[in-house]
């Protein structure tokens, strides 16, 4: 009902011209195609194939590798019960771009704002991409594996608001047993990629300074 | 200091208003920005974020067995399906069956995770829609659920209580008679909850004919559990995939007519009862056994651990370096309160996740809020949103 063989045969005629394979991957069958088609092979699941609903679109970034984005489409068939992953792979650049589907599928619009917001993905022709999980006004794509973790400041300082008499304000009492606690800010912890090299351009990156590496009072003693 | 006013007042005497991020009816930190004509909503543009908390990003940091702590936050009112749906994922990956014992733990607890995660909705939407009382009952029995996952999994909320590979610890034979007892008590109350409200020609009023949406709307945004079933359409996964053997118990889809806000009703209060016979079923056939697969995702048991060095390295290779999933990537999709709430992980072969993608079934359906609620009274929105049942953790992740 639902093998990749026959979703390969039906789609290589219809697409002669575009030499689709669909693999069976671990869960479901995998088809890529590539991304200035993708409106059309999406539209072709779903008025012939049966996949009539999209239940997730999200994107990998698979840094290192070539190509390095992945946009996953996973199409859902009510009749069947069956699933298919259509793949898109794109390159490594700084804005890559697809075509929406959001006129093929409604339920795209939210994820490909989502996508967009965390991988700098463009989806042409989508109505109204802007970030949706992210403030607006953030710099840089927070799932792209060159992205730190922790690579945002905090806003906070050991600054006593109130230091009355007999008061100890509260931030420099020491720690139990009588040791100043050193409070240190961990940073620049890349996932699981610290090896990779200096993050690309555009993403800030934050560098500890002196200033950060923030002592209590006391710290000679 | 001068008002501008261009962005309040729009030309065809519209006004937008601002509800939340802090509004008691949205559910959490949700924000709408409501266009209205008076009293009738003319367009809902819901914004969202303000809960995101990188749980996706935190996960790529954590090996697969602390990933379990961190992801199992994301749906805060369904905890256990977060956990199901990413251990499967991950079990998946590694081609590790577990055995039957921990599926049906598994089937157990997820099963009143969906009755303490209705509870919350029947609580929440009745205080919304005046029916005030009912907050006070339905956390009663809640509390009663969450005392349960406390005996068992040792947390409330937030438990990592299903692990690659089977579950943390086995159920005690003791917990079978409070299980016991409380199928008893929720069954009778349920069927009261129902009466008390159906009978209420407020609620009735309030509901019936408010939100309707469409089958073949449904479908192309993409909306799934009992906002879907409500139009019409009787899809659940329980039914259709074998991430749990849901298939060895007997249960209905309640499906509702027109898919308005009042079929989303009973088609939940209608699921809680399918899910107290699954417990049923479950508490009466539970398989003994061990809880957990063998084999390097789980620890070794620990009577190894003082006479077998293997064991040991093992156990210390585990809780230092974590399990090494093979490179792959699966999507998994399970059936929880709200709907699919999906799950593509992705591995390349080391001790972490390399993408750990959750597809959260509020944040689809959400996208219903702009389709449905205009031409309807400001109070119906509330009405609607209640009925789609978003957890702002769900969406925002």
């Amino acid at each position: 009902m639902n093998t990749a063989a026959e979703h390969d045969a039906r789609l290589r005629e219809r697409f002669p011209e575009l030499d689709l394979s669909v693999t069976d991957a671990l869960d479901m069958p995998t088809i890529v195609v590539p991304a200035a088609r993708i409106v059309d092979v999406l539209t072709f699941l779903r008025d012939e194939a049966g996949f009539t609903m999209l239940t997730d679109l999200s994107a990998c970034d698979w840094h290192g590798r070539q190509p390095r984005y992945h946009v996953n489409y996973h199409l859902y068939s009510l009749d069947s019960s069956g699933r298919a992953r259509v793949k898109v792979e794109l390159a490594d650049e700084p804005e890559p771009h697809v075509p929406t589907a959001t006129p093929v599928f409604a339920a795209a619009n939210w994820h490909e704002r989502e996508v967009f917001d965390f991988f700098g993905i463009v989806f042409d022709g989508h109505p109204d991409l802007r970030r949706i999980l992210m403030p607006d006004e953030w710099i840089g794509h927070p799932l792209r594996k060159d992205y730190p973790v922790g690579g945002v400041p905090v806003e906070y300082r050991i600054e006593p608001a109130y230091v009355g008499e007999n008061v100890v304000p509260r931030d420099t009492r020491p720690a139990a047993g009588g040791v100043p606690v050193r409070l240190r800010r961990d940073r620049g912890r890349l996932s699981h990629m610290t090896w990779t090299g200096p993050p690309a351009s555009g993403v800030p990156v934050h560098k500890p300074s002196q200033a950060e590496e923030i002592s209590e009072e006391g710290k000679d003693s | 200091m001068t008002i501008d006013t261009r962005d309040v007042w729009v030309e065809d005497e519209t006004m937008r208003v601002n509800m939340g991020p802090q509004h008691p009816s949205t559910h959490g930190v949700l924000r709408l920005l409501v266009e209205v004509n008076g009293e009738v909503v003319v367009n809902v543009e819901p914004i969202i974020g303000y809960l995101h908390t990188g749980i996706e990003k935190q996960a790529e940091t954590l090996n697969w067995i602390q990933c379990v702590t961190d992801i199992t936050r994301a749906d805060y009112l369904s905890n256990f399906f977060n956990e199901l749906a990413y251990c499967v994922a991950v079990e998946k990956l590694s081609g590790v069956e577990i055995p039957p014992r921990a599926q049906w733990i598994r089937i157990l607890l997820c099963e009143f995770n969906r009755i303490s995660s209705h509870l919350v909705w029947l609580a929440t939407g009745g205080l919304e829609l005046g029916a005030m009382s009912m907050a006070t009952y339905a956390f009663r029995e809640r509390e009663q659920i969450l005392d349960l996952y406390q005996a068992i999994t040792g947390t409330r909320m937030n438990h990592a209580y299903f692990r690659p590979g089977g579950i943390a610890l086995d159920i005690r034979p003791d917990h079978e008679q409070q299980i016991r007892d409380l199928i008893k008590v929720l069954s009778a109350r349920f069927v009261e909850y129902e009466e008390f409200l159906a009978s209420n020609p407020i609620w009735v009023q309030r509901n019936k004919g408010i939100g309707i949406l469409k089958p073949e709307d449904a479908i192309h945004l993409g909306v799934t559990g009992p906002a879907l079933r409500a139009s019409g359409i009787a899809h659940d996964l329980r039914k259709v995939s074998d991430y749990l053997p849901y298939d060895k118990f007997e249960f209905d889809i309640p499906t509702g007519d027109v898919g308005d806000c009042y079929d989303r009703f009973l088609v939940r209060m209608a699921e809680m009862h399918e899910s107290l016979k699954i417990i049923q079923q479950a508490i009466d056939t539970m398989p003994t056994g061990d809880f957990r697969a063998s084999g390097k995702l789980v620890p070794p048991p620990r009577n190894r651990l003082p006479v077998s060095m293997e064991a040991v390295i093992h156990h210390f290779k585990l809780f230092t370096d974590g399990p090494h999933v093979p490179a792959g990537e699966v999507y998994v999709a399970v059936e929880s309160p709200r709907g699919e709430l999906g799950y593509f992980v992705a591995s390349d072969g080391r001790g972490r996740p390399w993408r750990c993608h959750i597809r959260g079934p509020s944040f689809t359906n959400l996208q219903i809020a702009p389709l449905v609620a205009p031409g309807y009274l400001l109070a119906d929105l509330i009405a609607i949103l209640a009925s789609i049942d978003p957890v702002m953790g769900d969406v925002d992740r």
